[in-house]
């Protein structure tokens, strides 16, 4: 007798679910050693490990206080008390680097999530089901890519008053077209494989299929454009900053650091401006650099080389 | 006409000046003194500087604003939080020019008119104007006067001084008593200072050419008759909203605000040459002013999106003669050549609106030990020298410090609320609260005993409260940032909400409990201009206009009362100082440091820029360039 399992194929991620011929760890020590051949890459993740403890271990280990005001040292340069300076408000620039770096990296971490996320069930249902469905979702995706990301973000950190989650929430709410529009072409193509007509035959719900035949072979591309929307949120919550709509003080990321800083481009402030544009920078380069080592060790025919 | 910021409205549009550098008239007096000293019409020269005819003087605007008003009664419906009113003051002037460059008071020698005469027990006013002319050649007369009194009467809830019970309230009947004379007869005695400086200052006269209903149609009736006569579109109420309606409809036509004939018909020391929607305005020399003639031969405004792309055109020597920076930037002033930096202090007061309706915090705030135990958190001197860089005065009370002047009360002058974190602590810990430095202290005797937390807060309750200020300027953040620290050595806890200036100004409305815009608990607001004559009602009386926090107190109502209506000079200070001293006692809002208007940047060979009014005008006619 015929079984769903018996007829999947061996593909992607999802294969040994299904008993495939090939085992799962073989295709990730693939995938890994096509993503480590990617000398930027690792470089690259090895520079967002650093970051990750910098932010979220170097407080403990450097302890400033970031909560209170102290004019009395404000705007003073580097020096053996405090290695980057202080800011206009008196707060360690270093100590203000990890506590910004959190802010940025959670809700970098959390939009690319939350917009993958959104972006992947849209896309796969629309996908999946095509036709009118198809049709309708795609025009509300295409409607909301009409609208400047910036402009409803905008509109958005006015209304509500923005913090931590909200900021992940409404990033994540304008990031997920992108990925929407990706998983349904993915899908598109895979809903016309042989394997996916013979999920059906047997009786596979549309919702197993999905899961189970679709998705799976779409994680690949999900992944990689998620770390590009890790990139894409740090930058867009350095824009809101930019403009005055950040998260409110005393808490900071890197682009309200960035933003305050250039008030005082003029004076001479250097270790107000470079540190934490220079740690966008390259942690934006270095989440791009390891999105490139994913899409790499995704792709099948990259695998070996 | 009055700017904005010399009255009650003031608060609004100084709040956001200050703290974002909007809309504000501006009318500056500079050079006042010295005319005073030599020659009443001249402006003063020293003897190394020989003044130079002619010459543009570029003037900045204040961030985001516009001049997109032009006529001389500004409607509270229409005009807009970026609407600046500063070339408009320039084409019509008021009646009394309130402001000299050392007092808030009327300025008699600018003014259209003699010194107010007070007579019948001070329930008759006479204003009698001075022998000058509109630009058209006719005198101004006091049948102009009327014209804009009639409209104020019908159209006072669009008018953006208006405070019910006062101007035009309180006035009975207006008549013209000669070509010159407007009487107004008072509905009984009141105060005659306060008519004075804070009623009369808003008269303005409008030419007759526009009692009108269309542009091409005829006049009004009184527009063609001899001045003094009782005749004109404007004699009836249904004839003067017509009127108004008409004159609005103009207005708002900003494209053709150059070409419109209507505006061609000025009072002021200057005329509208050429207009642009984007901001860019020109004016040219009105040679038919009849007060001082002016020096310079076109003014023109300069719009900017911001301060800190004002102060980068400043830097960069785009041609701005008379701009701004402000004390964020004060450590950049090195980098502009050619300037003189002189800070424009205001006749102000700073304080944080606290809002007693909050369903939140209301009973808290409506605690006085607990206000009291808030003022003493607030570091006014140190907030001063590190914030502000020495810029700043120190608000005690609703009487401004500077300039100095007579309203002062010894009470307010003690500073009875002096930075005391202890006191904070002591106040609070006497009260049930258990306090927390550094975290959040808790209601652990709730009541209504003498040491109890209060009526309304229950067990628990932190006292956590929310800050909203512009964040139009770094110093802004950083003040709310080191009164943040201050507060929680007393375990009071501010969290911040930067909002953008458009924002603060749509939060200021006061509001019941049940309303969603009452969720504001504790508001900023950079400065405020009181009416010269220092008269707290409008802000502290149950119900004031600008009663943003809807603070309410029986005893300060009493005596707010009592200082509008005494006559006598013993009976106006007893009742203005109890008055004065009742408001800081009860602490109905929290005062802050009062930064000047803005830090002023003129260019080094333009001279009579400064000193300037403290009630933010300006007089571009006595400015002047030398070689």
């Amino acid at each position: 007798m015929l079984t769903e399992a018996a007829l999947a194929p061996a593909a992607g991620l999802g294969d040994s679910d299904y008993g495939g011929t090939r085992p799962r760890f073989s295709t990730l020590r693939s995938a890994g050693h096509t993503f480590l051949e990617h000398r930027m890459a690792v470089v690259g993740l090895g520079f967002l490990l650093f970051v990750v403890l910098f932010c979220f271990v170097g407080p403990l280990l450097y302890k400033t206080n970031q909560v209170s005001a102290n004019v009395v040292v404000a705007t003073l340069p580097p020096s053996g008390q405090h290695w980057l300076g202080t800011d206009e408000n008196g707060f360690d620039v270093l100590g203000r680097l990890m506590l910004g770096g959190q802010t940025s990296l959670e809700v970098g971490l959390g939009a690319a999530i939350v917009g993958a996320s959104m972006g992947v069930v849209w896309g796969s249902v629309a996908g999946f089901c095509g036709g009118v469905i198809d049709s309708i979702m795609m025009r509300v995706v295409d409607a909301v890519l009409a609208l400047p990301a910036l402009l409803l973000l905008l509109v958005l950190a006015v209304i509500i008053q923005p913090s931590v989650p909200m900021l992940i929430i409404i990033v994540g709410v304008v990031s997920w077209l992108v990925p929407a529009r990706l998983v349904r072409g993915e899908t598109l193509t895979l809903k016309t494989r042989e394997y996916v007509d013979a999920s059906r035959v047997v009786g596979a719900s549309r919702r197993r299929t999905v899961a189970r035949h679709i998705l799976p072979n779409v994680l690949g591309t999900i992944i990689v454009n998620a770390t590009f929307q890790v990139a894409d949120a740090i930058i867009l919550v350095a824009y809101l900053s930019f403009l005055g709509l950040g998260i409110s003080p005393p808490a900071t990321n890197w682009g309200a650091m960035l933003s305050d800083g250039l008030n005082y481009a003029l004076s001479g402030y250097w270790w107000l401006i470079f540190p934490p544009g220079v740690t966008i920078v390259l942690t934006v380069v270095a989440v791009n650099y390891v999105g490139d080592g994913l899409r790499d060790a995704f792709e099948v025919r990259l695998r070996v080389r | 006409m009055t700017g904005p910021t010399r009255s009650a409205g003031a608060r609004r549009y100084v709040s956001r000046h200050f703290s974002t550098k909007t809309a504000i008239v501006c009318l500056l007096l500079a050079g006042i003194l010295a005319s005073c000293s030599s020659s009443a019409t001249a402006p003063s020269t020293s003897k190394a500087v020989k003044p130079v005819q002619g010459g543009t003087v570029s003037f900045a605007e204040p961030p985001a604003t516009t001049p997109s008003w032009i006529l001389p009664f500004v409607d509270t419906t229409d005009y807009s939080y970026f609407t600046d009113f500063d070339w408009d003051w320039q084409m019509w002037r008021p009646v009394y020019f309130v402001g000299t460059p050392t007092s808030p008071d009327v300025d008699y020698s600018e003014s259209l008119a003699n010194k107010p005469v007070f007579s019948n027990n001070d329930t008759t006013v006479s204003v009698t104007l001075k022998p000058w002319k509109w630009s058209d050649g006719t005198p101004i007369t006091a049948r102009n006067v009327l014209f804009f009194f009639n409209i104020l009467k019908v159209e006072k809830l669009n008018w953006w001084l208006y405070i019910p019970g006062s101007f035009p309230d309180d006035v009975k009947s207006a008549k013209v008593t000669s070509e010159r004379t407007i009487q107004f007869q008072l509905i009984h005695a009141y105060n005659p200072e306060l008519i004075s400086q804070n009623d009369l200052q808003s008269l303005t006269p409008l030419p007759l050419a526009w009692d009108r209903t269309s542009l091409s149609g005829p006049r009004g009736a009184g527009s063609t008759l001899p001045a003094g006569t009782g005749n004109g579109l404007d004699m009836t109420p249904a004839g003067a909203r017509r009127v108004y309606a008409f004159l609005i409809s103009q207005n708002k036509d900003l494209a053709a605000y150059s070409t419109n004939w209507l505006w061609k018909i000025v009072d002021g020391p200057f005329k509208l040459s050429t207009y642009s929607i984007t901001g860019m305005t020109s004016l040219v020399p009105n040679r038919e002013y009849g007060g001082v003639q002016a020096k310079i031969s076109r003014l023109t405004f300069l719009p900017f999106t911001s301060a800190s792309s004002e102060f980068a055109a400043l830097r960069s020597g785009q041609s701005i003669d008379v701009g701004y920076t402000s004390t964020s930037y004060l450590n950049q002033q090195s980098a502009l050549t050619g300037y003189t930096l002189a800070a424009w202090p205001a006749w102000a007061f700073s304080d944080w609106f606290i809002n007693f309706n909050n369903p939140t915090a209301g009973p808290a705030f409506r605690q006085l030990y607990i206000r009291e135990a808030m003022q003493s958190l607030i570091d006014q001197p140190t907030i001063d020298k590190y914030v502000y860089k020495g810029y700043a005065e120190p608000s005690l009370g609703s009487v401004p410090l500077y300039p100095p002047n007579s309203w002062l009360s010894s009470y307010e002058k003690s500073y009875p609320y002096p930075y005391k974190p202890a006191l904070a602590v002591k106040l609070l810990s006497s009260h049930g609260w258990a306090v927390h430095p550094s975290g959040v202290t808790t209601c652990t005797r709730p009541g209504t005993g003498s040491s109890d937390c209060g009526a309304g807060i229950a067990a628990g309750t932190g006292l956590t409260f929310q800050l909203s200020y512009s964040n139009g300027l770094p110093t802004n953040q950083t003040q709310a940032l080191v009164e943040k620290g201050d507060f929680s050595k007393a375990g009071i806890v501010i969290n911040l909400r930067p909002v953008t200036p458009a924002e603060l100004f749509s939060l200021s409305p006061t509001c019941a409990p049940s309303q969603s815009a009452c969720s504001w608990q504790l508001m900023s607001y950079q400065d405020y201009t009181p009416f010269p004559y220092p008269f707290g009602g409008i802000d502290f009386e149950t119900g004031g206009v600008y009663n943003f926090g809807s603070y309410s107190d029986p005893t300060t109502d009493k005596l707010l009362a009592e200082a509008k209506v005494a006559s006598t000079p013993s009976g106006l200070s007893k009742s203005f100082i109890g008055s004065e001293n009742r408001i800081l006692q009860q602490l109905s809002e929290l005062f802050q440091p009062t930064t000047p208007y803005q830090l002023t940047e003129v260019l080094s060979n333009l001279h009579g820029v400064t000193p300037q009014s403290p009630e933010l005008a300006i007089t571009p006619e006595l400015w002047y360039f030398t070689k």
